[in-house]
């Protein structure tokens, strides 16, 4: 579930004729992993931690790639090449513990003229010099700028692609309508360079695409990704409304095997704790939330510890939202936690 | 005895200023006069410069480089995703810019209407944000563009704080502007963060700015920022690699010089005007001095005998210069920032002089000018002193007891070389060619003239009165007045430098200005052969469609009509832009040279204005390349023609061509010719109904008669910053005059006193004084307008040409010329009447005694 660039469309009451999400549609590949211009908005969101390839003993870090494909219709025909609807945002962050702060980039622009685009049919989504492809070898492969650090990663699978919710439909609210298509590729084995040193490590891939996200009543969000050190793994999250309680919850857990399990909302129970105040913005942030799932009708705690507290994001000068996102580790697995609409409601 | 010395030092000093104190004033005034134009005009010129500058930024929105198009038509917009991926550029900012207007315009020389010009800008905010963040707005919700209102919502338009406040609009209301000859309403959704508050400008998004324009596939320019540690020449370098022939890349130094450009030969030479001003104070304070010295060699001698070492003297007289100086120095600086104050506030921040429209201009108190100036004031007080008072050293004290006359013999003939060496050092230096574009050696030629004009006065004098000297006179009054006035050529001097001086001065502008003015008049007349004319402002971007220029052709009552487009051309990156004129029909412009040969084959024929050929070097019968619409065209300069509208250059192709090369139809002038008994008000009232709705704002009407009026009042309005120095230097020197003539009067009152006591009458000696006064002021009227004309014919010729770039042809304002004359002859007579009157009030016996 994710996110805020989202907050592109945020003014976008329109009443634009966006595709819905239905139940039942069965997602396609390649083409569902390229763009689906029209959906309102859709990510493509690579998670994960990083480490030196040649020193195994290397303190690891965090990273994030992602790339939103947003639609903002426009009204009658234009002669204009800048008459497109689409926008292409993009944001990539490392989080290195030995500096103790995120050090993170943006690009933002409207499709068009060569310089920004997501295609359909596969992926590949670009924006000025930054992209995220899949290659004729079946890897993903990502090209981004971060402070100076150009991250040249390739993503080989070794695990199928995971469909979440019901084959695909994954359900954000109490109304059917308040859902996304959503799958993800977990346990994406990571190669490549960090300023030109060979970097290993292993990443997860979220795609998720929607009309209508949010329940009206929802503030932000908390999302969960794990990749299990056994081969598993774990996503939960949960939409939360003004008083901090859960609008709706869901998730999946999928074990080394392949076995699925999809959470309903009340299997998942995610309490605020841990609260971290950013220096700079000023917001309090919650980065060791107490999570709880009921796995065959177990209660699971899992002990969540951030890779460093300051992995908060301001992308308000460039558009975006202030939100944290931050690696994480659990025992036995490690991933990536996303945290919205604790500074100010997040409207989608 | 030093403190004797000191004591009547002091003594004498308070004295003299006490018993003189309309001189001393006048001294100080000429000084303040001086120091106060040369603050005020820096004081204009820096606040309006500034001003302006600061609105060229805020439009400009303070990006590290711009790609520009020459034209106001644009360039492909194609270049924009090109530049973004250059190595070294960090982001890219494509921007639709045009002119546009709300409400109704005014017309010049009228009282302003609800309405006026702005600069319509589109963006895309995703790229301004990283690029020109001044480019942004702020919606009513607070944040920008994206996330609380997205920039690219149709319909929404953002404006400077300066725009809402001179529209008197608040977000959320509808704002209606004409722009590219339609109209628009949009609905304002907020105000742009950075704009600051002086330019007036409104951004939309860049799509909906090419579909309301009409400009697909086109932009004005493309907005780059650099990155991080990027060097920029190599960047500009692999930018100019990609560019077409239509854009230029413009760099804010550039930016900045072509704002300084616009208008840096009108401030300069008023600046220079300013000075001139000020080197007349000096020659008042010169004569004022000089006569004080002459009045008081006695008191000198005294000195000298109690003691008193000539350097002594000499600092005493320069104490009394610093005085002098200091004081006027003070003055001028308070009386120059009212001035300023006053100009600004009245003619906004260029004096009316028009090259700074829609910026407020801003006064500010700058300390290091304001020392300058009052430095300058100072130097020339103490230089006008120093060189009296170093005469007065050398005079020996036993003759200066006695207070004889020049002190120097009249049997010498007064030196005529340094005059003339002066003279011809000035001629020389005013034919100097221009140094960074600007006049500044031909006006040190003209001080020079002016410094050998008036050293060259006593030989003058003594050459004018020699032929009457040697004659006689059987009239005792006449011939007095010639043996003095021949005897004494250095007092004549003394009274007379000031005013000639100043009447040199005047002349010079007076025969300037109606030189201008008389050419402009010529010139107007010729470029306004038609009945009636239309102009569309701000319609570069366009203007009339075919459609509409021909329900403007069919209405009854005309007997022709002839569409012009303009539009503007930066040829260079730091060049204010050049118009492109495209004419139909037969070109109305007075020519100053032509080639009668033909067009060479695949050129169009084109007639360049003077600031054209001068600026760029184009000649007539040569071939020149020009990008018209992106492409090199190859133009034939059929023509030279006198243009004083067009300060930085014109250029007339024929329409047809035009056409031809741009595909561009539209017009935003025309020019009517009435059929035989048609009735203009009638004619006028059909052609402002048959517009288009949209453009009813922007239209103006004008008729040659009126227009030529305007025309001349926008002149003399330009000018009366001119006119005022004029009447300032001319109201000096006949104060001067005045104060001379009686200081003079007064000193020789032992002289009359012994020539009633060898029985010349009261009578004969009044003649006496009036004839020596008119024979001084016509001595001083010839020279000073000998000298005058001489200076006028460096402005008409030398400076004119090189500050502006036009010439203009000699027109002598002769009525003016003797007026002055007569007026000089008049005052000398009037004032040395009525001093001798006063003086010879007291009996011959006392003014006798008075000698021993």
């Amino acid at each position: 579930m994710r996110r805020r660039a989202l907050m592109l469309l945020a003014p976008l009451l329109l009443a634009a004729d966006f595709a819905p999400v239905r139940p039942g549609v069965a997602l396609r590949f390649p083409a569902d992993h390229g763009a689906h211009p029209a959906f309102r908005t859709e990510w493509w969101y690579v998670t994960g931690w990083l480490r030196p390839a040649a020193v195994t003993s290397a303190p690891a870090s965090g990273t994030q790639i992602t790339f939103f494909r947003t639609r903002v219709p426009r009204a009658g025909t234009s002669g204009s090449r800048f008459a497109t609807e689409q926008v292409i945002f993009a944001h990539a962050a490392i989080a290195d513990p030995a500096t103790g702060r995120l050090r993170h980039a943006t690009r933002i622009a409207r499709s068009g003229f060569g310089l920004a685009q997501a295609r359909e049919g596969d992926l590949d989504v670009a924006v000025d010099d930054w992209r995220l492809w899949r290659g004729r070898d079946g890897r993903l492969h990502a090209h981004v700028v971060v402070a100076g650090e150009a991250l040249d990663l390739a993503f080989t699978p070794t695990q199928p692609l995971l469909l979440q919710g019901r084959g695909g439909y994954s359900q954000k609210g109490p109304s059917p309508s308040e859902a996304s298509h959503y799958y993800s590729w977990p346990q994406l084995r990571i190669s490549g360079a960090r300023a030109g040193k060979p970097v290993a490590g292993t990443a997860w891939l979220d795609r998720e695409w929607s009309s209508t996200l949010l329940n009206p009543r929802a503030v932000g969000w908390d999302w969960l990704g794990l990749n299990l050190d056994d081969g598993g793994a774990l996503t939960l999250f949960r939409v939360r409304d003004r008083q901090g309680q859960a609008v709706w919850a869901g998730g999946s857990h999928r074990d080394a095997r392949g076995k699925t399990v999809v959470f309903q909302p009340d299997e998942v129970d995610w309490r605020a704790a841990g609260w971290w105040r950013s220096p700079r913005s000023g917001a309090r942030w919650p980065v060791g939330p107490q999570v709880r799932y009921r796995l065959n009708n177990q209660w699971q705690r899992i002990e969540i510890k951030p890779l460093m507290p300051d992995q908060e994001l301001d992308s308000r000068t460039g558009g975006g939202p202030l939100y944290w996102e931050g690696a994480v580790t659990v025992p036995g697995g490690r991933g990536y936690l996303e945290l919205t609409g604790y500074a100010a409601p997040l409207r989608m | 005895m030093a403190g004797v010395v000191s004591v009547a030092t002091g003594w004498l000093l308070a004295g003299e200023w006490r018993a003189q104190p309309l001189r001393m004033a006048l001294a100080v005034l000429a000084i303040a006069v001086g120091v106060a134009l040369g603050f005020a005009v820096h004081l204009v010129n820096s606040a309006a410069l500034g001003s302006f500058g600061r609105a060229m930024a805020s439009v400009q929105g303070r990006a590290d480089l711009s790609v520009r198009a020459v034209a106001a038509t644009g360039m492909d917009e194609m270049l924009y995703p090109r530049l973004a991926r250059l190595p070294g550029i960090a982001a890219a900012s494509p921007v639709v810019e045009v002119a546009a207007s709300w409400g109704a315009l005014a017309r010049p020389g009228s009282p302003p209407a609800a309405g006026g010009r702005f600069t319509l800008i589109g963006t895309d905010f995703l790229r301004a944000m990283r690029v020109t963040p001044g480019l942004i707005g702020i919606s009513a919700a607070g944040l920008s563009g994206v996330g609380t209102a997205p920039g690219w919502l149709q319909g929404r338009i953002w404006l400077s704080p300066a725009l809402l406040g001179a529209t008197g609009l608040k977000p959320g209301a509808h704002f209606r502007f004409t722009a590219a000859g339609r109209g628009h309403d949009l609905i304002i959704a907020g105000r742009l963060a950075g704009s600051g508050t002086e330019a007036r400008l409104a951004v939309i998004d860049i799509a909906e700015a090419q579909d309301r324009l009409g400009q697909w596939g086109r932009v004005q320019r493309i907005d780059l920022k650099l990155a991080e540690g990027a060097d920029t020449a190599a960047v500009s370098a692999r930018i100019g690699a990609l560019l077409p022939p239509d854009a230029l890349l413009a760099t804010p130094d550039g930016e900045a010089s072509r704002a300084d450009a616009l208008s840096r030969a009108y401030r300069v030479n008023l600046g220079m005007l300013a000075l001139v001003a000020l080197l007349t104070g000096g020659f008042l304070v010169w004569s004022a001095q000089s006569l004080s010295v002459a009045r008081r060699r006695p008191q000198f001698a005294l000195l000298a005998v109690l003691g008193l070492p000539r350097r002594g003297l000499v600092g005493q007289l320069l104490i009394e210069g610093l005085i002098l100086g200091l004081a006027g120095a003070a003055i001028g600086l308070v009386l120059g920032h009212a001035l300023a104050d006053l100009a600004v506030n009245r003619f906004g921040g260029d004096l009316g002089g028009g090259y700074f429209a829609g910026a407020q201009a801003r006064l500010a108190f700058p300390p290091l000018a304001a020392l300058a100036f009052a430095g300058l004031g100072l130097v020339t007080a103490l230089a006008g002193s120093l060189v009296p008072a170093l005469a007065a050293a050398r005079v020996p004290p036993a003759l200066a007891l006695k207070g004889l006359g020049d002190g120097l013999d009249p049997g010498r003939r007064p030196r005529a070389w340094p005059g003339l060496a002066l003279l011809a050092a000035g001629t020389g230096l005013a034919m100097a060619p221009p140094l960074a574009g600007l006049p500044i050696l031909a006006y040190a030629g003209m001080a020079l003239l002016l410094a050998g004009g008036v050293a060259l006065m006593p030989a003058l004098a003594r050459a004018l009165l020699a032929p009457l000297a040697r004659i006689g006179s059987a009239w005792l009054p006449l011939d007095l007045a010639i043996r003095r006035l021949w005897g004494a050529p250095q007092a004549a001097s003394l009274a007379l430098s000031g005013i000639v001086a100043s009447t040199a001065l005047m002349v010079a502008m007076a025969v300037m200005v109606a030189s201008f003015r008389q050419s402009v008049d010529d010139w107007l007349v010729a470029v306004l052969p038609s009945d009636l004319y239309l102009h569309l402002e701000a319609a570069e971007a366009g203007g009339l469609a075919p459609a509409d220029q021909a329900r403007l052709a069919a209405v009854p009552g005309l007997a022709g009509m002839r569409p012009q487009r303009v539009l503007s051309l930066r040829l260079a990156a730091g060049q204010p832009a050049v118009s492109l004129m495209a004419q139909g029909g037969h070109a109305a412009v007075p020519l100053l040279r032509r080639t009668t040969a033909p067009a060479p084959a695949g050129t169009t024929p084109a007639l360049i204005s003077e600031p054209m050929a001068w600026l760029y070097g184009w000649q007539v019968g040569e071939v020149r390349t020009l990008a018209i619409a992106g492409r090199p065209q190859r133009l034939h300069v059929a023509g030279v023609w006198r243009d004083y509208a067009r300060q930085f250059g014109a250029i007339i192709l024929p329409l047809a061509d035009y056409r031809r090369l741009t595909g561009d139809q539209t017009i935003t002038d025309a020019a009517f010719d009435l059929a035989p008994g048609a009735d203009a008000g009638r004619v006028e009232a059909a052609l402002a109904a048959a517009l288009p709705p949209a453009v009813a704002g922007q239209a103006q009407f004008g008729r040659p008669g009126e227009m030529r009026r305007v025309a001349l009042q926008i002149f003399d309005r330009s000018f009366a910053v001119t006119y005022a120095l004029e009447a300032i230097a001319i109201i000096i020197g006949l104060v001067g005059v005045a104060t001379s003539f009686s200081a003079q009067v007064l000193a020789r009152l032992r002289e009359f006193g012994m020539l009633r006591h060898i029985g010349v009458g009261r009578r004969q000696l009044l003649w006496m004084l009036a004839l020596e006064g008119a024979g001084l002021g016509l001595v001083g009227a010839v020279a000073g307008v000998a000298l005058g004309l001489g200076l006028a014919l460096v402005l008409v010729a030398v400076v004119n040409p090189q500050s502006f770039h036009w010439t203009m042809d000699l027109a002598l304002p002769w009525p003016l010329l003797a007026g002055l004359a007569a007026a000089l002859v008049a005052c000398a007579a009037g004032t040395a009447v009525v001093a001798g009157r006063r003086a010879l009030g007291q009996g011959p016996l006392l003014a006798v005694r008075a000698d021993w």
